[in-house]
């Protein structure tokens, strides 16, 4: 109860924090801290695969995108919060009322009870062999298209990125090289690190019924060791051409077995665990290798 | 006593991402309150049909007491569409900050009606301009 309490609190307090710091490297810091606390709200509902994708996103690939973002912007200052407060004080009025409204109707709507989705899925859940966890056979069976829809969503995101960076001489890795020298707790920590995460993430993928896991997650997690190896020690671009070739044809691969495994009806004819582990071990791929990309582009821009 | 709740403190936390988007100038700082408000809708979702004192879905016997699965699968999608379009926006500020070498959004349009592209929308009372060109030129 008192945990609970001091989570909410938190979260309250990282996120004016957030929007009402005077710096923005600050921001951005308090940022990322307020997203592992989200991360820790969501366990306290039950929900450990999006907190593992919370925490992996929010604490190392959106907070680097967001610092290596702003490392060419060198005034990070911002102009004081209660002044810009002060000239839209009417918003402050009105969000308020708007939110205490919504939370007065929100606390007296009665609650609906169990939904026949969950129902339906729960039975279907124990019914079946237990190969994956409940969350990831609804993104994989009951939402498939749905997840088709996001991986390409992700790869489009990825497109944009590759297309819109300007990459002219792929350097940018020589002031990392300094932060490598004066720093060996870094290298020393993401050496200790890399095996656990490439244990983790591998585990999250193959995906065990009753702990979280899945192919974004898993594939978040790998792309973290990108982020920390390139952190010691710089790629070079060229690394990324490659990838984007495995992660189109894996991207190819992924929709065609979803079309095999719509098709065939592979669920009532018994083959429906080898598909299941097929498509996570795809999807864990193509999220690992949009995400890497994504990071390496980023780190790449001049 | 009143005691917080995750519906709640996803409600105020959605409402402090939109006043930061409201309030704030700074490019970056809007791409930050977009970040909280997309949180807060996440928290919002995970605690339908779910409690602390529930199971996680993925141990559960029996229906009642479990976690709903079904908004979490949702919320997975939601995550990594956010970070993704986080990547975009990124892509975007810095290409805007390459062209005109600021991320503050009034300065911006206002080099940008300079170059005659579009006609500047100022949206306040020329007393709060001025008020605010004196603050920014501090």
């Amino acid at each position: 109860m008192i945990l609970s309490q001091v989570i909410y609190l938190m979260l309250i307090v990282f996120a004016i924090l957030t929007i009402a710091a005077s710096c923005l490297k600050h921001a951005i810091i308090l940022s990322s801290v307020f997203g592992l606390w989200a991360s820790l709200a969501y366990l306290l509902y039950h929900a450990p695969d999006v907190s593992v994708s919370e925490a992996v996103v929010s604490s190392t690939l959106g907070t680097i995108l967001l610092v290596l973002t702003i490392r060419k912007y060198t005034d990070v200052s911002l102009p004081p919060f209660r002044q810009l407060l002060r000239i839209r004080l009417s918003a402050l009025f009105l969000l308020t009322t708007v939110c205490g409204l919504l939370i007065y109707f929100t606390v007296s709507t009665p609650s609906l009870g169990i939904a026949p989705l969950q129902v339906e899925i729960m039975e279907s859940y124990f019914a079946s062999q237990r190969i994956v966890s409940p969350v990831t056979s609804i993104l994989l069976s009951y939402r498939v298209f749905d997840t088709v829809f996001e991986a390409s969503m992700l790869l489009v995101a990825v497109l944009a990125v590759v297309h819109l960076t300007d990459t002219g001489h792929r350097g940018g890795a020589a002031e990392y090289l300094a932060v490598n020298e004066m720093h060996p707790t870094l290298r020393t920590a993401v050496r200790v690190l890399v095996p656990i995460l490439f244990v983790v993430g591998a585990a999250m993928i193959i995906g065990d019924p009753f702990t979280p896991g899945g192919g974004f997650q898993g594939g978040g997690i790998l792309a973290a060791i990108v982020v920390g190896r390139y952190l010691v020690r710089p790629y070079s671009g060229k690394r990324t051409d490659d990838m984007q070739k495995i992660e189109k044809l894996v991207f190819v691969l992924f929709v065609l077995s979803i079309i095999a495994y719509v098709l065939l009806d592979a669920r009532n004819a018994g083959i429906y665990p080898p598909f299941m582990l097929l498509m996570n071990a795809l999807l864990g791929v193509k999220v690992f290798c949009g995400l890497s990309i994504m990071f390496l582009f980023f780190a790449a821009e001049e | 006593m009143f005691e917080l709740s995750g519906e709640i403190v996803g409600l105020i936390l959605f409402f402090i991402g939109l006043l930061g988007v409201i309030i704030r100038r700074n490019i970056m700082m809007t791409v930050l309150a977009v970040g909280i408000m997309n949180i807060a809708v996440v928290l919002f979702f995970v605690t339908l049909n779910a409690a602390p004192n529930y199971v996680p879905p993925m141990v559960g016997t029996e229906i009642v007491g479990t976690a709903d699965p079904v908004p979490q699968a949702l919320m997975i999608t939601s995550v990594v569409i956010g970070v993704s379009v986080q990547a975009v926006l990124l892509v975007l500020v810095m290409n805007l900050f390459r062209q005109y070498g600021t991320l503050d959004w009034y300065e911006v349009q206002r080099l940008r009606a300079v170059e005659g592209e579009i006609p500047p929308t100022q949206k306040e009372s020329p007393e709060q301009n001025q008020r605010l060109s004196i603050m920014l030129n501090r």
